[in-house]
């Protein structure tokens, strides 16, 4: 199977990468990877400043037309698995350019949509497929340059999440006021795909395959396999072992209970404020000291996961998500709900951010395409239940009361579902380097297996 | 070469060419807590979105009813998704 110790011994040590450097193409990879995301989710998240102007030009109620957006979000979720297994299979490179081509589709054919029906293909399907196509795979793809510190990679890419929604929301309301929402589609999707392209030629889906070492590696790392026919055969049976795991299954539940907490505020709370008595620019101005304190903790929280264990961080994040979220019980003056937005942001910032540190710590450095795609289909539904219920509560209560304590329900069962989640100090399977190093008839220097979990 | 797989346990196999019995004898598997505590959070999701879509049907038959001169007719106007969750919910 491989070469036998003296001639092992014999091999040049290659050089080892510095513990932290800037200098390396992992960081390109980062940036690829946020750009994607802030593209999607600010397409995604802009779609509020959409309803008004189809209301004007076709005089569809809000409710049908938002119902698009439902449409587009559940298409996302659903198609995840899919796109995760497709980034795993053909490469997450070849996976995205599908996505960023479909996009451009979805954007063309919702600039000239005249019917219903056409809104829901256009931006329901075609965009909600495109999402996920592009969306899922990066992750995974982004945690195979790195071989140590995936948190600080994971972390920075996701400052992107909050970061694109920020600046694309006023850029999209701007050119709707002056250009119209047709033109705004059309120039949105042109800029869009143009820069996705563009930076489609930059990205390379592993450093084996751009000829390079992956982040964090040691001179006692042993390579791994990324592509090929054992790749694929060895990826297909050890996904089988993955998903006969407890955590495969509880961190889907996890992140669908984190994600319906913390949707049910993020659309309920401009409302909320409102029915207090706060103006509707104290009440935008909430939302904003959210976005803007969630940016500390999407950053930290796969940092501390790394070097602490995800198991406590994500802990506190949904537990403090929960607890934190009774506060609305009693706020009614704009002090009172900028105190909760300050407290209330920092564990949900990091609810959903140590997903892929937890998945390396469990795994290794096995392909993470499935199941963070999984994982994904677990969120979205989690968003789309948490988009709706603030809105039905309220028609029939007339009061946020239920809503609250729903969302505190939610949050604080993912809390209790993390506790039944196994230690991150081992992987639950044997590391994928380890079974890789075994398979492959190359020689390589025996030692450590790169896999630097840390322990809960 | 033989190569030596550390288990999460921390005990130690020999590989065989057969990586999959390795997985097998190392692997932690629990599948049925994951899944048990998925059911659980889907059976609870459907719990209140049926409990709160027939209190928001029962509402608006309600409303219905007291607008109209005839009670009688009211229900006729009852649509399928009203219908649908008061059949399902058990406390409506």
């Amino acid at each position: 199977m491989g070469m036998s110790s003296p001639l092992k011994a014999m091999l040049p040590k290659p050089p080892e990468i510095n513990e932290h450097t800037i200098m390396h193409y992992a960081w390109v990879i980062v940036a690829v990877g946020a750009v994607a995301q802030m593209v999607g989710s600010a397409i995604r998240m802009s779609f509020g400043v959409l309803i008004t102007p189809l209301e004007e030009t076709f005089g569809w109620s809000p409710g049908a037309i938002g119902l698009a957006y439902a449409w587009m979000s559940i298409v996302t979720a659903l198609f995840s698995p899919i796109a995760g297994s497709m980034g795993t299979r053909f490469g997450a490179r070849r996976t995205m350019s599908v996505g960023v081509a479909l996009f451009f589709i979805g954007m063309m054919w919702t600039s000239q949509t005249g019917s219903l029906w056409e809104l829901y293909i256009s931006y329901g399907l075609v965009f909600g497929i495109a999402q996920a196509l592009f969306l899922v795979p990066v992750i995974p793809a982004v945690a195979n340059w790195f071989r140590r510190h995936l948190g600080l990679g994971t972390g920075i890419m996701m400052v992107s999440w909050s970061l694109g929604p920020a600046i694309a929301v006023q850029v999209m309301a701007l050119l709707f006021e002056s250009v119209g929402w047709q033109e705004t589609f059309i120039i949105a999707g042109v800029v869009g795909t143009v820069v996705l392209g563009g930076l489609m030629l930059l990205f390379k889906d592993t450093p084996e395959q751009a000829g390079k070492k992956p982040y964090g590696w040691k001179s006692g790392d042993k390579p791994l396999v990324t592509k090929g026919e054992v790749y694929n055969k060895q990826s297909r049976q050890f996904q089988g072992f993955i998903y006969r795991t407890n955590a495969f299954w509880n961190l889907i539940n996890i992140h669908f209970l984190g994600c319906a907490g913390h949707a049910i505020i993020l659309v309920g709370i401009i409302p909320l404020a409102t029915h207090r008595g706060l103006s509707l620019l104290e009440a935008s101005s909430i939302l904003a000291l959210i976005s803007a304190v969630s940016v500390s903790t999407r950053f930290l929280a796969p940092v501390l996961s790394d070097k602490i264990g995800s198991k406590g961080v994500m802990f506190f994040c949904f537990f403090g998500q929960g607890a934190g979220v009774l506060m609305l019980l009693w706020a009614n003056t704009p002090l009172e709900f900028y105190l909760f937005a300050i407290l209330w942001a920092v564990p949900y910032g990091g609810e959903g951010t140590a997903f892929p540190v937890i998945n390396r710590q469990y795994y290794g450095h096995s392909p993470m395409g499935p199941t963070y795609g999984w994982q994904l289909l677990g969120a979205g539904l989690g968003m789309a239940l948490g988009g709706a219920l603030p809105g039905m509560v309220f028609d029939i209560t007339g009061a946020y009361t239920w809503a609250i304590i729903l969302s505190a329900a939610f949050s604080l069962a993912g809390a209790a579902a993390i506790l039944a989640l196994e230690p991150t100090r081992d992987p639950l399977i044997p590391d994928w380097a380890d079974i890789e190093a075994e398979s492959e008839p190359v020689a390589r220097p025996a030692g450590a297996t790169g896999h630097a979990a840390a322990g809960d | 070469m033989s190569q030596i797989l550390r288990g999460s346990t921390g005990s130690t196999a020999r590989s065989t060419t057969d990586i999959a019995d390795v997985w097998t004898q190392s692997a932690r598997r629990r599948p049925w807590l994951g899944l048990g505590l998925l059911g659980i959070s889907i059976a609870f999701t459907l719990a209140v979105v049926i409990y709160f879509g027939a209190w928001s049907a029962s509402e608006k038959v309600q409303a219905r009813q007291a607008a109209e001169v005839d009670p009688g007719a009211a229900g006729k106007d009852v649509s399928a998704w009203e219908e649908g969750f008061l059949w399902a919910c058990p406390l409506h």
